[in-house]
Parts: structure tokens; sequence; C-alpha cells
């Protein structure tokens, strides 16, 4: 069972990029515009809003395998706990209720309108909507979301979600602010001033270390959601998170199961992203995954939280059963896979071209799950980002993918190592990796190049094994495996992690450690840059980290998902990595 | 007697003490060998060092491990506060610890996850006790016969099917097979409390009981029916069919109880180790017993649900070991204390 949503948490969190992505942050919201809906079909789901229905009322009953990592909206990293936190949590801004690549975009949530934005890209000012209301009534003032911003810097207690973005962007103090419980008179400073500032309750003004601009996306991630200094209680926020959705929690017991109700005080005249039709929603853990594949087949539950596919033994049912497969998607993708070869290990360019030209794409995408759990990748960029050439492939494996021979031995000739060479190759000891290491092995094989196994641990593998450059060099892994789905669907958010600085000693998400003077200089280039012209800078920055052979891509992730014919206006949500948007379905039975 | 049972106790006492020592230092020992520190699990991706510095420092991990033992062996005695610095939390006496990953003290989470384990433990142990011990007892009387081969091929078979197997197929049969078949809608699904929906309780455990009590009453088919031959054998048993006595008495009276005592000493221990967790039935039919409780806090490495479940779990092995020993005394008239 693989399950890389949850799995990586390095790397936790998919999304795909925004085609439609308005001037900063525009993009039109709400599922009443012209998108498209059909009746129920194979893989309709990725496309279009299957069932479209204004019925309402019902239960949408969820099954998950796991209880979320927190419902506290800032300390949550799973991509399907952040699509569960749409239930209940509003942000400044919010992705927008569309199937396919349009739902990258990001539109106003809590904001009245898309912000104003300085010339410098540093200053973000954002007016909030009248009449928004906690759930207990209260009036909602931007001071409660520079609150929760605020209260994101106690990193030790409010940890575990995507804090980084937030420190750095909105603090630059030589000591950053340590939160609001240990700093009760302190804020985060940019160059000695105040970086969010609140001056009406309906106004925010943030002003950045650095030009930025994705920040829409920042604000719309689930730790930028406002929360209410009088119910926080700090760690155990996660049992009683307050709502500003359409939906508040009813009861939550921890681990074992969590239910929703209406927030009497949302209002849908104030929200354009989300169009809720049941009144209640469950979640039901059922550990085992084939018995959730059961329940889901049978009717007990009517959508898996997971985002993870079903197990195989359904899989095959649904692909063998025409009645099954058309309430079926093939979802994704918000994953790339990819090989790293460490330039500190293998430093000569011809020997990782080499490798790169040998492997079998065809076996790897076997290795992974086969054609419904992937594709196969010949470029860095995932298919939806801003740039992403569907016809990059700069090293072509032959018309079967399973390998170009000829040149992969040309290059080990210029390489100076004719006979092929010995490496290691680290993967993680869980799952699916350890049939890729097989695969890649016998691929490499045929060219002379040896691979020798050098799993890692599970628990420690992206931050301490490959995530550590001196590691690598250590342990001599001139071959890595790897995968990156970004926080936030921009071309940004995907490579700055993985292609950019800084290079941590530890935790380092940058796993070949590539310092390069072109790509560094368009991922600044990139961050005051229109939207418009994004797709031509990050064409340009996926060549040249393909030119390099420091990372090969071979399989986008998918997985086959199945949803109740029961359930109306529903689809894939992109933004939150192609798992079902369920704040906006309904159940056309009504019960 | 009396002064046994405290010997016994007491013995038990150290034993509880050793494994808390043993499962601390594991705990703490083992990260600094993989090299896999918890405090990163809670500060996610992008963590600083002084970000882990400032977690660890919470969670009280920077301290020696000795102050770390102390604080917590005492908290089971004195209870303990735990503060975030924002709200505050006691956990009384019998105080085994806070579990960060779930915002709740580690004796709350046991008691919450206790009555499902016993349900499950207590109902299957009477299944395969009953069941296993008739079928043994039957299959050594008719030895030989067409009823000993095949309860001896099932009983192989139900030692061989590990439980998730069953539990699956039983599973895809009875809750979600056939709608004719669906005998037991609500297996599978989770907890029902006894006090909450008695019927619901027992038909969703139903299943559970089954998968469970096949494997065990296969184990202790095998064992009576041996037990019974070996007992068979025995001249007192040869005097007692010669002085004239009924088949039943000879069987019931003299062979079964002597016959009993080895499952006697199994049964104790097998009890008490379910009691702990039956990881992998509760994993298939989604009940959060304890062993739930204490696969997701290995998965977590969450230290304090680890060792309250380790120290509870040791403490009903041997109580159960001591109870074992007592019935001895009972069963067999030849086992006196003093």
């Amino acid at each position: 069972m693989s399950n890389y949503r949850r799995l990586a948490r390095p790397a936790a969190v998919v999304g795909v990029a925004a085609l439609a992505l308005a001037a900063c942050g525009g993009g039109s919201g709400g599922t009443s515009s012209a998108s498209p809906s059909t009746a129920s079909g194979y893989n309709a789901a990725m496309t279009s809003i299957v069932n479209v229905s204004s019925a309402n009322g019902g239960t949408l009953k969820i099954g998950s395998n796991s209880d979320c990592d927190s419902w506290d909206p800032a300390r949550t990293y799973y991509a399907n706990c952040w699509d569960m936190q749409r239930l209940f949590t509003r942000t400044l801004m919010g992705y927008v209720s569309q199937p396919g690549t349009a739902g990258t975009a990001v539109a106003p949530d809590l904001a009245a309108a898309a912000p104003t934005i300085s010339s410098d890209v540093r200053t973000w000012t954002y007016k909030l909507q009248p009449g928004l209301k906690w759930d207990d009534g209260s009036p909602l003032t931007t001071a409660d979301i520079k609150y929760g911003i605020e209260r994101v810097f106690a990193t030790d207690i409010i940890n575990g979600g995507p804090s980084s973005y937030y420190l750095t962007l909105l603090d630059n103090q030589k000591t950053t602010y340590a939160g609001p419980y240990k700093d009760k008179t302190g804020q985060p400073m940019v160059d000695g001033a105040p970086s969010i500032t609140t001056p009406d309750a309906t106004t925010i003004v943030f002003h950045l270390a650095s030009p930025y601009s994705d920040f829409n996306y920042i604000m719309a991630l689930p730790a930028a959601s406002p929360v209410p200094v009088a119910k926080d209680t700090g760690a155990n926020y996660t049992k009683n998170p307050s709502a500003t959705g359409p939906f508040m929690v009813d009861t939550y017991v921890v681990g074992k199961s969590i239910s929703f109700k209406r927030n009497p005080n949302w209002s849908q005249a104030t929200d354009k992203i989300r169009t809720p039709h049941v009144t209640a929603v469950t979640v039901q853990i059922i550990t085992d995954p084939d018995a959730e594949d059961q329940a889901l087949k049978t009717g007990q539950i009517d959508v898996e939280q997971d985002g993870t596919g079903v197990q195989s033994t359904f899989q095959t049912q649904i692909l063998t059963d025409p009645n099954l497969k058309k309430y079926a998607d093939k979802a994704g993708s918000g994953f790339t896979r990819y090989l790293v070869i460490p330039p500190s290990v293998v430093p000569n360019v011809h020997c990782r071209r080499a490798i790169a030209y040998a492997l079998n794409k065809a076996d790897l995408l076997k290795a992974r799950g086969g054609s419904y759990g992937g594709s196969i990748a010949n470029t860095m960029s995932l298919p939806s980002l801003p740039g992403y050439d569907p016809n990059a492939n700069p090293y072509p494996v032959g018309a079967d993918n399973t390998g170009n021979i000829t040149q992969s031995k040309a290059e080990l000739a210029l390489c100076g190592q004719p006979n092929g060479f010995s490496l290691n190759m680290a993967y993680v000891n869980k799952g699916k990796a350890a049939k890729v290491f097989v695969a890649a092995q016998q691929a490499l094989a045929r060219v002379g190049i040896t691979l020798v196994s050098a799993p890692g641990d599970n628990a420690s593998y992206y931050s301490t094994y490959i995530g550590s450059p001196s590691n690598i060099v250590n342990k001599k892994l001139g071959l890595l495996q790897a995968g990156w789905g970004p926080d936030f669907p921009t071309g940004y958010g995907f490579f700055s992690s993985i292609v950019g600085p800084p290079i941590l000693a530890s935790g380092n998400t940058n796993y070949a450690s590539l310092n390069d003077p072109v790509i560094n200089g368009l991922l600044t280039q990139s961050l005051t840059a229109t939207d418009a012209a994004k797709p031509a800078l990050f064409k340009q920055l996926d060549a040249q980290v393909m030119s390099l052979a420091v990372m090969i891509p071979y399989v986008y992730d998918y997985a086959l998902d199945y949803r109740a014919p029961r359930l109306t206006n529903i689809y894939l949500q992109a933004g939150v990595g192609y798992i079902y948007d369920f704040v906006n379905i309904g159940v056309s039975d009504g019960k | 007697m009396i002064r046994y049972i405290i010997r016994r106790l007491l013995g038990a006492l150290l034993v509880v003490f050793v494994i808390s020592i043993a499962t601390f230092g594991i705990y703490f020992i083992a990260p600094k060998v993989t090299g896999s520190d918890p405090s990163y699990l809670y500060v996610g991706r992008h963590g600083s060092p002084a970000q882990v510095e400032a977690v660890r420092h919470a969670f009280g991990l920077d301290q020696p491990v000795i102050k770390q033992y102390w604080t917590y062996m005492t908290g089971i005695f004195k209870g303990r506060t735990f503060t975030d610095g924002v709200s505050t939390e006691y956990c009384g006496p019998p105080c085994l610890g806070y579990s960060f990953q779930y915002q709740d003290s580690v004796t709350a989470l046991i008691k919450d996850r206790f009555p499902v384990t016993l349900s499950l433990s207590i109902g299957a142990s009477i299944m395969w006790l009953v069941g296993g011990v008739a079928v043994g007892i039957i299959s050594a009387l008719k030895r030989g016969t067409l009823i000993d081969r095949a309860s001896m091929v099932i009983a192989l078979a139900g030692v061989s099917l590990p439980v998730y197997f069953t539990g699956l197929l039983l599973l895809s049969i009875f809750t979600y097979g056939p709608p004719a078949l669906r005998w037991f809608p609500n297996a599978g699904q989770g907890y029902i409390p006894f006090t909450q929906d008695p019927w619901g309780w027992f038909t969703s455990l139903m299943l559970p009981w089954i998968s469970l009590a096949f494997l065990f009453a296969a184990l202790y088919a095998r064992l009576t029916r041996a037990s019974m031959l070996e007992t068979m054998g025995e001249d007192y048993i040869r005097t007692a069919r010669a002085k004239g006595l009924r088949s039943r008495t000879v069987v019931g009276k003299h062979a079964l109880r002597a016959a009993l005592t080895p499952i006697v000493t199994i049964f104790g221990l097998d009890l008490a180790g379910l009691l702990g967790g039956a990881i992998l039935t509760e994993y298939t039919f989604s009940l959060q017993g304890l062993g739930k409780l204490s696969i997701d806090a290995i998965a977590k490495q969450d230290l304090p649900v680890i060792m309250g479940v380790v120290i509870v779990g040791a403490l009903l092995l041997v109580v159960a070991n001591i109870v074992v020993d007592v019935l001895y005394a009972v069963i067999d008239p030849r086992v006196r204390y003093s």
C-alpha cells in the first residue's frame, strides 16, 4: 500500500498549477460559473462536475484509514486534511470550486476582492468582506487573521504545519518572533516594522521580507486561517477548532471519529467558493484499507478521505466491471517521482546522462503500480503546472519506454567509463520503493552500471538520510529515490524547494544540492514576474534542470478513486492535490 | 497461601518495574542508534534545529534520562500537571504520562480503549475455550475415528490461517457479501459500547470473536487432545475404570481435571496477552483497542503511550500468572501452596 500523500511528510502535500491564474489571485470562483458538468462516467470527475444537482439535505459519509495529523488548521500537513479543512475553515484566499486544472486557481474567500499589491511585490493589502461571523456569532475581524498567523510563529506548540513560509516571509529579525504565547507584546517584524498590520477591522496589510508573487497561495493555506484569541487553547485547539466555513465540528474523539454539522452563522452570500448541500458530514475510521474499500463498494461509506486510491483487490473489480468503473476516476497527478543523481557523488554529467538513457521507465511504472497508479514522466514539471512542455523529453528512452542502450553506452564512453561503474542507490525501506530499486538495478545492469542496495529507515529517510548532503557523500549514495508534490500548485511552489537554495544540513529537500546560477536567477525572477510571464520562465527552468541530468523523472503518480453513485456535485479538486472536494458534495437520496 | 500470594505480588511488582526500565531505556536509546528523533515528527517539513530544540524542551526530552524516568514513575503515584503555556492539563494518579499526539492523558486513553480489547478478548476466549476444549476431548475419546481426524485437520487450518485472512474473509461474506448473507452489517466499523447498545455490541463483535477464537480454538483443541490422551493412559484412570466407575465420571472427574492443568496455564497467559492488545484483529475490524493504540503509538514514536500500554500489558500478564498458579491448587488436588 503506497500512500504518498501521507507517507512522505517532507513532500506530503500536492497540487497542480494554475492555467487560469488571473493576475495575482483573481479567478471567478464558485460552482455556478461555466464548469462542465456530466452524468457519471469513468474519469468524469477529473474534468467535470458529476451529477450536478441543487438538492439539499442528507449526510455525507466519509471513510478514512486514520485520523488527520491535526484538525488545527495551522498544524496539519496532509493533503486530504487540507481538503477537509475546507469544510469549516476559511482563509483570505481559497481554491476555486472547479474541476480539472482550473481548480488550481485561488480566488477571494474571506477577502472581498483580490488584494492590492505594491509594485515591489512586497506589500499586499486585503479587504475583508462585510458581515463575516464566527460559528458563535461574534464578528470576524482582521485581528483574528493576524492572530491566526502569529500563532504559527509559536513553533514549540503550533508545529507540524507549513510554518516556514510565514516564518521567512513575515519576519527577518535576528531572533524570530516567538509567537503570542511566549511573547505577549511582540509581533513578527520585517525591517524593524511590524509585518502584519490591521489599520481597521476589515483591512489587513502584509509587508514581506522579500518579493513573493505567489503570496495569495500562502494566504490560501489553512495555516493562514483566522483563530479567535478567546478560543485558542494552544495544542488543544485541534480538539475544538472554531469554524468560519459552512460546517463546524459536532463531535470529535481524537484518533477515532469526527463529525460535522452546519454552522448556523455561515452565510452563503459571503462565500463564493463553497456551495454546501448536505447537512452533516461524518468521518468513520476504518483502519484496514481493504475493509474500507468494501465499505465503499457496498455504500456504507460514500467516499474515502485518504486520497490514495483503492487497494488492488477493489481496483481489479472496478476495472473489470463497467458498472463500477463509471464511478471511478484516475485521479492526479500532483506528484512527480524521480531519481536524484547527486553531482557530489557522480560529478561527470555524461555519467549521469548514461543513467538517464538506460532507465526502463515501463518497468518503473509497473513497480509503482502500473498504468492506474501513474503515467510516465519525461520532464520534472507536473503536467498542469505553468510552463509544462508536453514535448519535453531530453533523455528519450525509446517508443516502448524500455531504455536507449546505444545512447547510454555512448554517454558512458564520453564519461570515460565505457564498461560502466558501481553506485549505491538510496530508497526508503517501505512501500513500493524496493520494487523501484529492482527495476532500476535490472535496467542499468544492461549497460554495466551496478546498483548496490542502500535502503534507509522510513522515519528518517527524508530528514537525515537523503536530506543530509554530508550523509549522501559519506555513504556514497549515487542514486536517490525521491518524489515531490508542491504545497501549492505554482511553478515556484513546485521547483523552489527541490532545486533552489537554501541547502540545509538536514531536512534538505534540494536533494541534489543544486546551486545553479541560471536556476537561482529564474526562481528569483519569478518572484516578481507577472502570471503571464511565468509559463515561459518555468519552461526554461525545467529545461535547465533536466539538462544537468541530476534529477531523472520517471512517473507522475495517480490514484484510482471510487465515489458512491448517490453523490452529486462531485469533482476532484486540483488545488488540494486531486482529492474530491468534500465541502460541495451532495447526496441524491437526501439521506 | 496468603503469604504465597503476597510473595508473588511483590515479585510481580518487581517484574513490572524491570519492564518499565527496559521500555524506557529502549525508547531512549533507539533514536540515538537510528537517528530518528521524535521531536522531528512534531516540527514538520522545514523544521529548524531551534524548533526541534524547543519541542524537545516542551516535552522534557532534553532532561537527563534518569530524571525523565523518575518524573514518569512518580507521576504514576502522585499525578502530574502538563502545560504548553496556553492550556494546562492535570493528570491525576495513576498518571501514565501525557500524549502530545492525542492531547490527552495516557491513563484516559487506556481507560477509553481497554473496554474494546476486554470485550474482544473475553468473548473470543469463551468461544475458543469452550469450543477448543470440547473438540479436544471428543477427539481424544474418539481417537483415530473420522471425527478425530476431521477436527484435527480443521484445527490445523485454524492454526495456519492468519487472523487478518479469516477476518477479511468473514467480513467480505457476512458484512459486505450477498445481501442475504449480511448477518453482521455493523462488523468492521468500530466498537459499539455494551452500555450503549448491547445487541449492537454483540453483533458487531461476533465476527472478530470468531476470527480470533478460530485461531486459538485450534491450538486448544490440539493441546487438550494431547493432554487428554496422555492422562487417559495413566494408571489411575485404569484403576478408576477397573473400579467400575461410569465412563462420564472417569473422563469428567478424573481425566479432565488433570488434563486441564496445562490448558489453564496457557489460557491465563493467552488471555492476558490479548488484553494487552490484539493488534491484528483490532486492525482488521477497525476496533480501536489497546492493540491499535500501541501500533499507532509506535508509528508516531509516542513514548508515553507505548510506556503506558506496555506497563498495563505487563501488569495483566503477571497478574494472570498469579491467578493461574492459584487456580492450580483449586483444579489439581496434588498442588498445595504453603
